[in-house]
């Protein structure tokens, strides 16, 4: 197994997502091998055995708990140093893109407005507007077809992510055209983003006439 | 030669006397020792967690780290408001990626509204009073699975401690849920309370859908005689009731049997090989079965379960295989 291990080269597991699908998995996994440690340590403290060749026995086998226990404390220790890190930033990245945005649109977007982002969890729940969810997940009708989901709510504020922050620049001001589909054209301009390390949140007006000012 | 180990030691544990006298002081201790030892252990993980210091702040006390989080207080909100699960008012309905998760949100946001402080506050604590839950638990099942509560114990705090189990416990997400229920109904159905661990299997599938996995274990590990029959329609009853209401309430909202979430979430560059070799990493980098050194010891404690329980302890053996490897098929990998 340790030459396996060797082998193997550790992937660099960053996302949360893949220990989601393990989870569940977990505490039937955990419970039995806990359960081994504590009868393989259990053989030291039963000390009626007289015959020496269990005795044996019994500390080589406590002797090999130990080590391995020893040798599973490490990756214990780095997995939940990783873990722990990647929480924090995880909980940052969330805070300071989307409910920082969902916030800003409680306080800028009119009552009656609607808003459509591609991920819109956070922007629905503290932006408190009726919100158009553009990945599909809480949207039927944006799972099956994005551009005619956004001409029929027609949102007054489209939020997208990027990964891209030269390619949008509030200072410019300027409308730009986005073709839906034959005929179809909503236009876009940036009023409100926040970048956090690359992590580009854009929030753009929208007008389904051609600006005066395009 | 391991399992012949394991039995031998159990039966010689069982007919000496003396050794009996000695266990029961044992575990006497051990049962003293377990309360606090397990706060330790959750107060302890809890504040490696939470008090993560990032950009001069603590992130993980102010917010939650996923997007879903926030779309389940959504649908939470709706559903104390007028018992529906509504996203928005705008676009066509959807539902929650996991209805229970909401519905025991909802109090939470009819609570806020009472007393105006914000609904994630109380939700905050809602999975770490449910990982508290999953160490009780877990120390109960594993203390009849493996006959002793320090076995039991150290089952509980390796629980509590597991670096992925502490990142579900403060994501805002039904993971802790899960777990509590499947665990659970677990030790119902070794215990042979079929109800129990038919309306459990149940409220785990409400939770998350692949849920089910365990129940269709249940159902095939399951006595052949008549009686075993009635039992095995007796599980299976509620979990299918729940997926007909499920598939009905996302045809009636979304025009689908299948809910969006599910449907988005199936990449069309679906890889199962590649999606099979990740989770496969991921579980095998959990630091109990780091790079398969743990295997042993889980070998060891899954040998005692089938001495003790025979085909009873199967299930709860052959759950996480099949589940860890092919939950990704049912579109989990991208949440």
């Amino acid at each position: 197994m340790v030459l396996i291990a060797c082998l193997w080269k550790m992937d660099d597991l960053s996302s949360y997502a893949d220990h989601m699908v393990f989870q569940p998995c977990a505490p039937f996994l955990a419970a039995p091998w806990a359960a081994g440690v504590a009868m393989s340590l259990s053989t030291f403290t039963e000390r009626t055995n007289n015959e020496r060749r269990k005795k044996e026995l019994a500390a080589a086998l406590v002797l090999i708990t130990l080590v391995l226990v020893v040798v599973v404390l490490y990756p214990w220790r780095m997995e939940t140093v990783r873990l722990r890190a990647l929480l924090a930033q995880d909980c940052l990245r969330v805070g300071a893109t989307r409910v920082a945005m969902g916030k800003w649109i409680e306080a800028n977007v009119g009552k009656d407005d609607a808003v459509a982002a591609d991920e819109a969890g956070a922007i629905r729940y503290f932006g408190k507007r009726k919100t158009l969810d553009l990945s599909g997940k809480n949207d039927a009708e944006s799972l099956a077809d994005k551009a005619g989901a956004i001409l029929k709510a027609k949102p007054a504020l489209i939020v997208t992510a990027r990964k891209n922050p030269s390619r949008v620049s509030l200072e410019q001001d300027l409308w730009s055209p986005l073709k839906l589909g034959p005929g179809k054209v909503v236009y876009l301009k940036p009023v409100f983003a926040i970048d956090l390390d690359g992590d580009f949140i854009t929030a753009y007006k929208t007008s389904y006439e051609p600006p005066r000012d395009f | 030669m391991l399992s012949l180990w394991v039995s031998c030691k159990i039966t010689t544990m069982k007919s000496a006397p003396q050794k009996a006298e000695r266990k029961e002081r044992r575990e006497a201790i051990f049962r003293l020792a377990l309360i606090p030892a397990l706060a330790f252990c959750f107060i302890f993980s809890s504040n490696l967690f939470l008090n993560f210091q990032l950009d001069g702040a603590y992130p993980a006390r102010e917010y939650f780290p996923l997007d879903a989080s926030y779309s389940s207080l959504v649908y939470a909100s709706s559903f104390s408001r007028n018992a529906r699960f509504e996203f928005s008012p705008v676009g066509s309905g959807a539902g929650p990626v996991s209805p229970l998760w909401s519905i025991l949100e909802s109090p939470f946001m009819l609570l806020s509204k009472k007393t105006g402080t914000p609904a994630e506050v109380p939700v905050f604590f809602l999975a770490p009073a449910l990982a508290a839950a999953l160490a009780i638990c877990v120390y109960s099942w594993g203390r009849e699975s493996f006959g002793g509560v320090a076995m039991g114990g150290l089952a509980a705090a390796a629980v509590t401690l597991d670096p992925g189990l502490c990142y579900s416990r403060f994501s805002g997400t039904e993971i802790v849920l899960c777990c509590c229920l499947l665990v659970s109904a677990c030790h119902a159905w070794q215990e042979k309370k079929i109800i129990a661990a038919s309306a459990l299997s149940a409220l785990a599938s409400l939770t998350r859908p692949e849920s089910a996995a365990l129940l269709l274990l249940f159902v095939a590990f399951e006595s052949r005689s008549m009686q075993g029959l009635k039992r095995r329609l007796t599980l299976v009853a509620p979990t299918l009731a729940v997926f007909a209401a499920w598939a009905l309430f996302s045809h009636r909202a979304a025009g689908h049997f299948l809910p969006p979430w599910f449907r988005a979430d199936l990449d069309p560059s679906f890889s199962f090989k590649k999606i099979y070799w990740v989770t496969l990493k991921t579980g095998f980098n959990e630091p109990y079965l780091w790079w398969g050194l743990g295997l042993i010891f889980y070998v060891i404690g899954a040998a005692a379960m089938v001495s003790r329980f025979k085909t009873r302890a199967a299930p709860a053996i052959v759950f996480p295989w099949p589940t860890w490897s092919l939950s990704p098929a049912c579109g989990r990998w991208t949440t």
